[in-house]
């Protein structure tokens, strides 16, 4: 059932888990999410809400060099708003369509006897580790290609102090129900 | 990284009887995320050069004019950006450099600890749960690893999450393993 090793690949994620798996544990399943372009609800906002910085910066950049004559401008202030607005906008707008086309490649799964492992190696390195216990009840969606399991639900609260949801799973991956049947033995203590 | 402070006897009355120091540490000397922190470098500088630009505004108008009514606002606005913009332009780095001298990481049986301050008086215990959702981001020659720790809201009536770390030690996944082992109830 194991779909892509997590150290097989050529490219993209090589990091492996079986050095941090405790004594006893196994790995029972491994994948990734399938390739593709996916911007999520909140990158999409983000990306709309660097789009005015981005093009604020770059107008300033075409049309600020025909107003320096005036009183007042100078060409030490236009680089410094010019500088902020492109930077901080396309930092904005481009980091998450770079990180759609990117994560796939960069993300592998691993579902051990005992907990749920994510590993990136970008834009860092990481290994995530969600215990699965038996009252944490894993969700199939389906999609029209691929299927996600959700695994862990935590909310966040954002500087405003407004709570937000983060859902964790093996997103977009083959065989869901099949990872879903596996992770409800682990629930049972019958993967052990 | 060693620590040569007692840092059990920083714990003292924090501890349970039957809780016992599994790892003690701290960060290794120098500045790390240094791209989220060149970003809020610019941010900060941006808030720096408007907060400058405001305040040379203010005294400019007052200079000519004389005291205005609405000068204090703008004084206070303008204080307000340049401490900002010091703080992420300029303060953030010096507080960096010198994490390892000011902070200590402890783990326990049953809780991690991170302790803060120029004497370490500043104790923050955070229990690990079976269910935390734990991360192992390793670099080379350092490592952080996180812990998803949850707080009751009692004015929300709900439970969130916070992410805290050990940030830039030197042996992360054996720590990693032992936050594994204290969630299985091996350690």
């Amino acid at each position: 059932m194991s779909e892509t090793p997590l150290r097989a690949k050529k490219k993209g994620c090589r990091y492996d888990v079986r050095p941090v798996l405790l004594p006893g544990e196994t790995i029972l399943w491994e994948g990734a999410p399938n390739p593709g372009f996916r911007l999520r609800g909140t990158e999409i906002l983000q990306c709309i809400f660097g789009l005015p910085f981005l093009l604020g910066g770059v107008i300033a950049l075409i049309v600020g060099p025909r107003f320096l004559d005036e009183p007042g401008n100078s060409p030490l202030g236009l680089a410094i708003f010019v500088t902020l607005f492109v930077g901080l906008g396309g930092y904005v707008v481009f980091v998450p369509l770079f990180g759609a086309f990117k994560t796939a490649r960069h993300v592998r799964y691993a579902l051990s006897t005992q907990a749920a492992y994510i590993v990136r190696d970008w834009p860092v390195q990481r290994v995530e580790v969600y215990p699965i216990l038996p009252a944490n009840a894993p969700e199939l969606q389906q999609g029209r290609r691929t299927d996600t399991v959700w695994l862990h639900t935590r909310n966040e609260e954002d500087a405003e102090g407004d709570i937000f949801k983060t859902r964790i799973g093996f997103q977009y991956i083959n065989n869901a129900a099949d990872v879903v049947q596996l992770i409800q033995t682990i629930r049972t203590g019958d993967a052990r | 990284m060693t620590c040569n402070v007692d840092l059990t006897g920083l714990l003292k009355g924090h501890l349970d009887e039957d809780e016992r120091v599994l790892w003690q540490g701290a960060p290794l000397p120098g500045i790390r995320f240094l791209r989220v922190r060149a970003v809020m470098t610019l941010l900060g500088a941006g808030l720096l050069v408007w907060g400058l630009a405001i305040l040379g505004s203010v005294a400019d108008y007052t200079l000519r004019e004389g005291p205005s009514l609405n000068a204090p606002i703008f004084l206070l606005f303008g204080i307000t950006m340049v401490a900002g913009g010091l703080h992420y332009g300029l303060l953030q780095w010096r507080a960096a450099a010198r994490a390892h001298l000011t902070t200590r990481y402890v783990l326990t049986n049953r809780c991690a600890y991170v302790i803060v301050g120029t004497r370490f008086d500043s104790v923050k215990s955070y229990l690990i749960r079976p269910d935390t959702a734990i991360e192992l981001d390793p670099h080379e020659g350092h490592s952080d690893v996180w812990f998803h720790v949850r707080y009751k809201h009692a004015a929300k009536a709900t439970e969130t999450t916070s992410r805290v770390g050990f940030e830039g030690i030197s042996d992360g996944e054996r720590v990693f393993m032992l936050l594994r082992s204290i969630q299985t109830g091996i350690a």
